[in-house]
């Protein structure tokens, strides 16, 4: 039985290649040669699930953050924004409840809950089955939110296209030099709730500088989901990587 | 991070290995461990006891780590250098446009076995 989701680990595109290539037998005890890292496992989940959304040409967005800086209101915006010209699917990510995926569900957007129980993250395997239950159709959208938590959901690849960190105004300007890790393999950083700056002590430009020590190639917006035209900046930066011309002279 | 459910991870893979050379019990095992890497090597350690005691293929298995000193290119004047952390900058022309080369490494290399 599979010890990340208890699925039974039968589906043989899942097997991991062995990399040991010799061993060296002294009396009856032999030295096996592994040369195995040990992310391995997820890896080979997460290169699964980006090559099955690659053959749908579904971009996708893993959003990660700390709990409470405000991804799935940002996720619901986004989706109301998005709809008209796009299909979108949401795989949903905490510990217990179905209460963000309840959020969601009103946008018409095909929403499934993961709850992780004891877990802090999502991982491709359990991501892998959302999808299987998904089944988003080609030339769609997904978004992933991941369990609020800015240290562990770092270490595991999704099969993501693009990782997008969340901090909010009220979390301190310093979260990126404190959480390096998140920040270091995101694609874009997107400071919410700029709203209430007027009530927080949050330098906005120390963010900034501290963003790029860790990643000098982050692109940076601030979104607000209470003021007219908050969330442009987000909505133009998804609109350029949905764009597939955008995308042909990027790259 | 989370040390006991990367030792479930290593240990699947030597059982896996256990298996596919026939052997009943594990005398050591020898690990990579870059010194920037996430692994808290103490948490490791400790989640190994734990996890080792689990079946005896493993009961008595030592454990060897072998650190990987990190080394860091810088992709502005191409200096290469030892940094003091993932994110140190060029001690040569300060930029942080750096890239670590090595030492962020947590891999199982080898097990003796019998």
């Amino acid at each position: 039985m599979c010890g990340v989701c208890g699925c039974s680990e039968t589906h043989n595109e899942h097997r991991h290649e062995h990399n040991h290539d010799h061993d060296h037998e002294y009396g009856q005890q032999k030295l096996v040669t592994i040369e195995q890292d040990i992310m391995a496992e997820n890896n080979q989940y997460a290169a699964y699930n980006r090559g099955y959304l690659n053959a749908r040409r579904i971009r996708s967005f893993n959003l990660v953050s700390s709990p409470g800086a405000g991804k799935t209101c940002l996720l619901v915006k986004t989706i109301e924004a998005l709809q008209s010209k796009h299909t979108v699917s949401v795989i949903e990510g905490d510990q217990e409840t179905e209460r963000d995926a309840d959020k969601i569900r009103p946008t018409k957007a095909a929403t499934v809950q993961i709850n992780t129980g004891k877990t802090c993250h999502l991982d491709a395997h359990r991501v892998g089955h959302a999808l299987e239950q998904l089944d988003p159709p080609t030339d769609s959208v997904l978004f992933v939110e991941n369990v609020g938590n800015l240290v562990c959901p770092a270490m595991f690849d999704l099969g993501e296209n693009h990782r997008v960190v969340l901090v909010s105004v009220t979390e301190g300007d310093d979260k990126p030099i404190k959480y390096p890790s998140m920040f270091e393999k995101a694609s874009l950083l997107v400071i919410t709730k700029n709203d209430l700056c007027p009530y927080v002590d949050f330098d906005s430009e120390r963010c900034r500088q501290y963003a790029y020590e860790v990643n000098p190639y982050l692109t940076i917006v601030e979104t607000s989901t209470y003021q007219p035209n908050g969330l442009q900046p987000w909505l133009q930066w998804l609109e350029n990587q949905l764009d597939p011309h955008y995308n042909a002279t990027a790259s | 991070m989370h040390e006991m459910s990367l030792c479930r991870s290593l240990f699947r893979i030597i059982e896996q290995n256990a298996n596919d050379y026939n052997c009943q019990q594990v005398n050591s095992i020898t690990l990579v461990i870059g010194e920037l890497s996430s692994v808290d090597i103490e948490a490791l350690k400790f989640a190994f006891t734990i996890c080792q005691k689990q079946q005896s293929l493993t009961y008595n298995a030592t454990l060897y780590i072998k650190a990987i000193e990190p080394w860091s290119h810088c992709r502005q004047c191409d200096h290469e250098f030892r940094p003091d952390s993932r994110f140190s900058p060029c001690p040569q022309c300060a930029t942080l446009n750096v890239e670590l080369l090595q030492g962020d490494e947590f891999s199982i290399q080898s097990m003796e076995a019998e």
